[in-house]
């Protein structure tokens, strides 16, 4: 619950969100906008370094009102949040996965998801486990998930769009195919990665599908 | 500062010199006479140990303080003297790792530390110099005394824009007058404040001196200054990784000079060298051993 007293909430949003508060006088304004900035860049570089595909899209789509609505995220969860352990790295992580989960664009969500999926891999549970990783040749530990497009190609296509520093015009073209996709994340014996493999048709036939 | 011998009006003990540590650190340099030695712990009166809920207090460490013939004193890190009601748990739990380690007395930075569940550290905020704040901080600072039954020390934080309309130095020396906790002066923080409102900090220093009768300790720490544009002074960054700087030194003897009630000057020299504690303590030192004198 947020305890705050009146005036320091504001003076939190304000620098989260890039703005001054009335109250704060002249003398105070570049300062206060210097240290915005300096609060604003630490969410944005962590973003990027949980969701690197997802926030490189969001940003060529959407400008700056992916870090403003991630910020606005963050600056209600820390108010709120008793279950995340506390870290600001988290708080900031869980505001882009919030964020990101209900963007307008269902393929930038489907990206977050993606994006979490590929660099956190956590581990199916699910009570058919079993028979899928027997279908699939997967390992003990794996993660599954399913998307509505096709992320194997959105997800190497984005790497690619990163990897020539793409402008931002040629990236808000691009969007993926929409289908139906089941992948599964795992690690190979030697690999500190975690490694995609699309297991749709596998386990479309385990479905009957 | 206040020699042993000084009849001051504050009944707190002299501890001269000590440098800042977290309590797994404290442990080692006191069970290792190599890592002792290479800081200079032999020059120092006492510790100043940081202490959170989850500090875990490794076996010991009191009767190795005593052994070695260290005080020590504890900086709180995620106790809001501002911005907000304290959270008397966290604060019970505090006071409960101070009944183990004894310390001399308790301190903490004004400003927002936790927000609910948030550890906010370097993303933290500074306190608004108003009324409102200057209530809720006489406030909170009566409860820390009542719970702890310590002496508490309430410290300039570092300042990255000024808010409100009350000086630093007096809105210090206000909450001291209306809770009876007395005052710890960080030189850095203190510099950081100065270049945010455009003043000279010996002249500030100077023109209130009055506000520092109740000042027992000063901090000292390195610091980096970047120029930017936008702003018309540097941006103040805190670096106790670095040696202390010229200015930081003179400022620390024009308080000496200034502040009757001075018992102890904490080095804070977390990610430093033993190299830069060395001859950091060595600086401060030589003012030290010239007051006490």
């Amino acid at each position: 619950m947020n305890t705050l007293d009146p005036g320091y909430h504001e003076v939190l949003n304000a620098l989260y969100m890039g703005t001054v508060p009335p109250h704060v006088t002249p003398p105070a304004v570049p300062r206060f906008r210097a240290e915005s900035f300096r609060r604003r860049l630490q969410v944005s570089a962590s973003t990027w370094e949980a969701f690197p595909r997802a926030s490189f899209y969001a940003t060529a789509r959407l400008g700056d009102q992916a870090l403003n609505g991630i910020c606005q995220q963050l600056v209600r969860l820390s108010s709120s949040s008793t279950s995340l352990d506390g870290r600001l790295l988290t708080l900031i992580e869980e505001a882009a996965r919030r964020w990101g989960a209900q963007v307008e664009e269902p393929w930038l969500q489907a990206l977050f998801a993606y994006d979490q999926l590929v660099l956190r891999g956590a581990h199916y549970a699910g009570p058919d486990r079993e028979r899928i990783r027997v279908l699939a040749n997967l390992p003990e530990v794996f993660a599954l998930a399913t998307f509505d497009y096709d992320m194997i190609a959105f997800g190497q296509h984005i790497d690619l769009l990163v990897r020539n520093h793409a402008a931002p015009s040629l990236v808000a073209e691009y969007v993926p195919i929409r289908r139906r996709q089941r992948l599964a994340v795992l690690k190979t014996g030697t690999s500190q990665q975690f490694v995609v493999r699309e297991v749709t048709n596998l386990l479309e036939a385990l479905d009957g599908g | 500062m206040q020699s042993p011998s000084s009849s001051g009006s504050l009944a707190l003990p002299f501890l001269g010199l000590g440098i800042s540590a977290t309590v797994e650190r404290a442990s080692e340099l006191l069970h290792s006479p190599e890592a002792a030695a290479a800081v200079g712990l032999s020059s120092l009166g006492f510790l100043n140990l940081g202490l959170n809920t989850t500090t875990v207090i490794p076996t010991g460490l009191p009767e190795a303080l005593r052994h070695a013939g260290l005080d020590c004193v504890v900086h709180f890190e995620e106790l809001n003297l501002v911005g907000g009601a304290l959270d008397s748990q966290r604060l019970l739990q505090l006071a409960e790792k101070c009944r183990i380690l004894l310390p001399k007395w308790s301190q903490e930075d004004l400003g927002v530390w936790v927000w609910d569940q948030l550890p906010l550290v370097e993303h933290m905020i500074g306190p608004i110099f108003d009324k409102m704040s200057l209530r809720r901080a006489v406030s909170n600072t009566s409860q820390i005394m009542d719970v702890t039954r310590l002496p508490f020390l309430i410290e300039n934080p570092p300042i990255y824009f000024a808010l409100g309309d009350i000086d630093l130095l007096n809105f210090m020396a206000e909450i001291s007058r209306q809770s009876g906790c007395e005052l710890l002066l960080d030189i850095g923080h203190f510099i950081s404040y100065c270049l945010c409102i455009g003043c000279n900090p010996l002249t500030y220093l100077t023109q209130n001196a009055a506000c520092l009768q109740r000042v027992v300790e000063v901090h000292l720490a390195g610091y980096e200054l970047v120029e930017t544009t936008g702003c018309i002074a540097p941006i103040w960054f805190d670096r106790h990784d670095l040696p202390l700087s010229t200015e930081s030194l003179e400022l620390l003897d024009r308080v000496l000079a200034l502040a009757p009630g001075i018992k102890a000057i904490t080095l804070e020299v977390e990610g430093s060298t033993d190299a830069v504690i060395h001859h950091n303590v060595r600086a401060v030192d030589v003012r030290v051993q010239a007051v006490a004198a």
